[in-house]
C-alpha cells in the first residue's frame, strides 16, 4: 500500500476556516479535496483560507475545485483566500488565471485580511 | 540524446508515478520552473486520456516516451483509446469559465500553452500526442 498522496487538515477559529492540504492535488486526489471543501461550506464555514504551505503540486483538477468553491462562497456571501503557496504551486495558479480571481498571500495573517 | 520510456495503466493512481519519472528524466535539462510546467502539461494530458479516452477503464495502457537532446525535450504519449484529437477542443473563454464557477475543461488549454503539441491518429487504433518543449517557449501566461 503506497503512502497517501494527499492529507487534509482543517481548523476553524474565530469564524475562519483554514484548510491545509499536504501533498499533491491531481486528478486522483481531487475528490478528497472536493469533499473537504464541500463539507466545510455545508457546515456554514464560508470564510475559508487555503493554506498551501504543504502542497507540492496542484493540477487543473484542483484549480477547478477552487473555482467551484469561489462561486459557491460568493453565492453565500462568503470569501476565500490562498496563503503560503510554493513557487511552483503559485506558478500553476498564475498559469491558470486563478491569481486574477483570488489573492495569494505570503502568510495566513495576510490572508485573514482578505476575508 | 537521452531517452527513457514508462508504461502505466489507465488509472489516475499512476499519475504520481509519471510525475516522479518526469522529474528524474528532466534532471538538469530545465530549470525548476520549466520542469514544473512540463510535468503539469503531461500530467494534464495523461489525466484526460485516462478519464475521457479510456473512461477510467484501467485495463488500458499509456506509454510515455521521453527524449532530450540537451536543448529541447520531447515527450510522446501513446494510448489505445478511441480516436480523439484534443487539439480540436476549442480554448475556453477564461472570464466566462471563472464567472460561472466551472470545474474542469482547462487541461488541454494549459498543455497547449506550455508545449508545442501535435496529434497523430494510429490507423490501427489509438492516439499519439507529441509534446515538445522548445528552448524558446518560456514566460508564457494565459
Amino acid at each position: 500500500m503506497s503512502e497517501a498522496l494527499l492529507k487534509i487538515s482543517e481548523s476553524v477559529n474565530d469564524g475562519i476556516c483554514v484548510i491545509t492540504p499536504s501533498g499533491d492535488i491531481d486528478a486522483h486526489t481531487a475528490p478528497q479535496f472536493k469533499e473537504s471543501i464541500e463539507k466545510n461550506i455545508a457546515a456554514g464555514n464560508i470564510r475559508i483560507i487555503f493554506d498551501f504551505s504543504s502542497l507540492n503540486y496542484i493540477s487543473s483538477a484542483g484549480i477547478g475545485l477552487l473555482n467551484a468553491a469561489l462561486n459557491s462562497l460568493k453565492g453565500k456571501g462568503g470569501k476565500m483566500s490562498i496563503a503560503c503557496a510554493s513557487p511552483s504551486v503559485h506558478d500553476t495558479l498564475e498559469l491558470m488565471y486563478f491569481t486574477k480571481k483570488v489573492p495569494v498571500r505570503k502568510d495566513i495573517d495576510s490572508a485573514k485580511k482578505d476575508i | 540524446m537521452k531517452k527513457s520510456s514508462l508504461t502505466i495503466k489507465a488509472d489516475t493512481s499512476d499519475l504520481h508515478m509519471v510525475r516522479k519519472a518526469l522529474t528524474d528524466f528532466i534532471g538538469s535539462d530545465a530549470d525548476s520552473n520549466e520542469t514544473g510546467r512540463i510535468i503539469l502539461a503531461i500530467d494534464e494530458a495523461i489525466a484526460n486520456i485516462i478519464i475521457h479516452g479510456y473512461k477510467r477503464d484501467n485495463s488500458g495502457k499509456i506509454i510515455i516516451d521521453m527524449e532530450s537532446d540537451g536543448s529541447s525535450l520531447k515527450f510522446i504519449i501513446t494510448d489505445y483509446a478511441p480516436w480523439f484529437n484534443p487539439l480540436e477542443v476549442p480554448s475556453p473563454d477564461m472570464d466566462s469559465y471563472f464567472d460561472t464557477g466551472k470545474n474542469g475543461g482547462l487541461g488541454v488549454d494549459i498543455y497547449k500553452k506550455i508545449m508545442d503539441v501535435s496529434y497523430e491518429k494510429n490507423e490501427t487504433g489509438g492516439n499519439r500526442l507529441i509534446m515538445v518543449k522548445p528552448a524558446d517557449k518560456k514566460n508564457i501566461r494565459i
